[in-house]
């Protein structure tokens, strides 16, 4: 593999190899562009993409950079910093291959170990299919074409898969041990807790004379625990939120939990749900999406507070 | 145990597991297990078994009415509670019961009773969830497959290929939304309306009978309506209908080809549901299909006899054959003599039974047996 590919997909068993044999001269430069590539993930959701013409040290630098991330990463000690950080790295390399070779892709594939078979469609098993795809209306397995066990996808779908496969790979490798890791990435993490957001404080939610339907308690629950929601989760709940009384402005800082948090798109979606007046989604619909995780016998999460709401406290003489 | 019913069941079980040969699951140590008695299916669980010595040894000598093990594989199967146990992972079970089918007949015998109407539709369910779904589309092979009658009232499908074991439940729940049809959307079908050029209609594009998956199986059954001019079962009206039968083999050359025009789908919505409904495997409510999705739940041991009917929940190898009715019943011919309560009539073996009402009579073993179980008779002691 040449040295570009190691330094689109860092992640990689080569790109590895590559870093314990080679020696980067420039250490300061280094240590510069390794705290900005977490600040930037952390910080913006977002790691700038390469420019075109790096010549091999400063590609090398490059994998290198993410090395030393990870590093960083480990010593901040957060969950939330930690999935950040995944999400961008994983938005890079998506980025990359969305344009990559065909091979290249595959070689990526293949060290994520999802296997591919390109014909006419890129086909994946059912299995790395329902590990990997979002949990979205979009990709329910239902409106998908199966056979043989192999599910079809467009190109971009397959990108899709694997940036979830990415995302998953790095967040589980992380954090790694913090011991014996040279003082001068301890000063570049302090430096890089300086430069990004706090860690979002979970927001405490509560309603008066009533109850949340056990489905949404646990994507609340999800939300402060900082797991990363899948869009129909926060869409369902953001949807309750509303229509439970909640203000736009209340809402947006719900999800201001969430590592993948990014104000102006929620915002923009919080409003959107909003002005559209959607409805909360049906038990049966919530139970489809994979959210519900009670048998309460109510016909919408609506319906259960409603029924709470409308009992008295119960008594015990 | 101090009732004379339970007592004599559990000898005739246990006369039974001390000559007959009980296959235990796979990696039976990771497993938990449950049994149970005359008041309840499982009345303990969190149980493990080293192997299968000591399976066979438990059931000649506890004789279990009912013995059931995880479709899970757990770190500590008897360590409770449930994460505690450590889930490895799990087999993918389907539990396929009449029961769930809501077939008319349910009215005239109920829950508790089954009929020839409702276990042939309960087979045929299990045959469309396997060669329809699980070969062709999940791509499992027949050998992966295990099957068999449940006891009682249907069927168990096991597929213990390594390759689904680690599916969580969000997958599993998927799985079943896939069988059932639910969530399935016209639009990712295929199903388009595309505007004719210069004027003010537009055609409808689809599904080719060709084409995998579930927009293969719509094409199909349309296709099949239409030849057996029973287009109006999925909610085509009667006028429109007779429109296509007129030109079928027009339509269905079309079809081939993915163009939907000649099907006037005005009640699109009744089309659907009835088209989804009638490809759909039926895995009963959404309480059911929790159920199925359920990584942790037990599953009846496949050859061991049930406590409702005192019939065996036998391994199939060829279903196009198997009469549970007949096959599955173990126990023998000699008479016992019984006062039953109610029972309509119902055959096993060859012969028919009943119905009875009030009366004490003299029964072969297996009918006798299969009365006690049901609850509907009692021992008679002259």
């Amino acid at each position: 593999m040449e040295l570009s590919f190691y330094s689109k997909y860092p992640f990689t068993r080569g790109a590895k190899e590559l870093m314990s044999s080679a020696k980067v001269r420039d250490e300061f430069q280094l240590m510069g562009i390794a705290k900005r590539r977490v600040v930037d993930a952390i910080g913006k959701g977002k790691i700038p993409l390469m420019s075109v013409e790096l010549d091999d040290s400063q590609l090398l630098l490059q994998v290198a950079s993410y090395a030393v991330s990870r590093m960083i990463v480990s010593l901040l000690k957060s969950r939330y910093y930690v999935n950040r950080y995944a999400i961008a790295e994983a938005k890079r390399a998506s980025s990359y291959m969305a344009s990559d070779s065909d091979e290249n892709v595959l070689s990526v594939a293949r060290e994520l170990g999802v296997e591919c078979e390109i014909d006419n469609y890129y086909s994946v098993s059912f299995q790395d299919y329902l590990r990997y795809a979002p949990k979205s209306v979009d990709y329910k397995l239902v409106n998908r074409r199966l056979s043989r066990g192999r599910v079809m996808l467009r190109r971009d779908e397959f990108v899709r898969i694997l940036e979830e496969a990415v995302k998953l790979k790095i967040e589980s490798e992380l954090p790694l041990k913090t011991e014996g890791i040279p003082a001068d990435i301890n000063e570049a993490a302090e430096e890089v807790r300086r430069s990004i957001p706090k860690e979002p404080q979970p927001v405490a939610v509560s309603i008066e004379n009533g109850e949340f339907a056990p489905c949404m308690k646990k994507l609340l629950e999800d939300l402060k625990t900082v797991e990363n929601l899948s869009h129909t989760a926060r869409w369902a709940l953001a949807v309750y939120m509303l229509n439970i009384g909640m203000k736009v402005d209340e809402v947006v800082k719900l999800f201001s939990t969430s590592p993948d948090f990014d104000e102006s798109v929620t915002r923009y979606q919080v409003e959107h749900a909003a002005k559209r007046g959607y409805k909360t989604p049906s038990c049966a619909s919530m139970d489809s999406y994979g959210l519900c995780v009670s048998n309460c016998g109510v016909k919408s999460p609506l319906a259960y507070r409603r029924g709470v709401f409308g009992k008295s406290p119960a008594k015990h003489d | 145990m101090t009732n004379p019913e339970e007592m004599y069941v559990r000898s005739k079980f246990r006369e039974h597991y001390e000559k007959a040969e009980v296959q235990a699951p796979g990696e039976i140590e990771k497993r938990e297990w449950g049994v149970g008695g005359w008041e309840r299916k499982i009345e303990a669980r969190h149980m493990r078994m080293a192997n299968p010595q000591e399976l066979g040894g438990r059931l000649v000598m506890d004789a279990p009415l009912f013995i059931s093990y995880s479709v899970a594989y757990y770190e500590f199967p008897d360590m409770r509670p449930m994460e505690r146990k450590n889930w490895l992972g799990a087999d993918l079970v389907f539990d396929l019961d009449a029961d769930h089918l809501e077939l008319p007949c349910k009215n005239r015998h109920g829950s508790k009773w089954v009929c020839e109407e409702c276990l042939n539709a309960v087979k045929d369910e299990s045959i469309k969830l396997i060669e329809q779904f699980l070969i062709p589309d999940f791509g499992f092979s027949k050998k992966e497959i295990g099957l068999n009658f449940s006891g009682n009232r249907g069927y168990h499908i096991h597929v213990t290929d390594k390759s689904v074991r680690e599916l969580r439940a969000y997958a599993r729940r998927e799985i079943v939304d896939y069988l059932t049809g639910t969530g399935i959307d016209f639009n990712s079908m295929g199903f388009e309306w595309v505007p004719v050029p210069g004027r003010r209609e537009s055609k409808l594009l689809g599904p080719a009978p060709t084409d995998p998956a579930w927009q293969g199986r719509i094409a199909q059954l349309v296709s099949k309506l239409v030849s057996e001019r029973k287009l109006e079962e999925v909610g085509v009206s009667e006028r429109d209908a007779r429109r296509v039968y007129k030109k079928s083999e027009q339509f269905l050359t079309s079809i081939r080809s993915g163009k939907w025009d000649a099907v006037k789908l005005d009640k699109k919505e009744l089309f659907w549901r009835d088209v989804v409904g009638k490809l759909g495997v039926k895995l009963g409510d959404r309480i059911d299909q929790n159920v199925t999705a359920d990584a942790s739940k037990l599953i009846r041991l496949p050859d061991s006899l049930h406590g409702e009917s005192a019939m065996l929940a036998k391994k199939i190898s060829s279903i196009d054959r198997f009469d549970p009715l007949k096959d599955a019943v173990v126990f023998g011919k000699q008479p016992v003599r019984i006062k039953i309560k109610k029972a309509p009539e119902f055959r096993l073996g060859e012969q028919t039974f009943g119905p009875f009402k009030d009366e004490e009579k003299e029964l072969p073993e297996y009918a006798a047996l299969f009365l006690l179980c049901k609850k509907e008779a009692v021992l008679w002691k002259s």
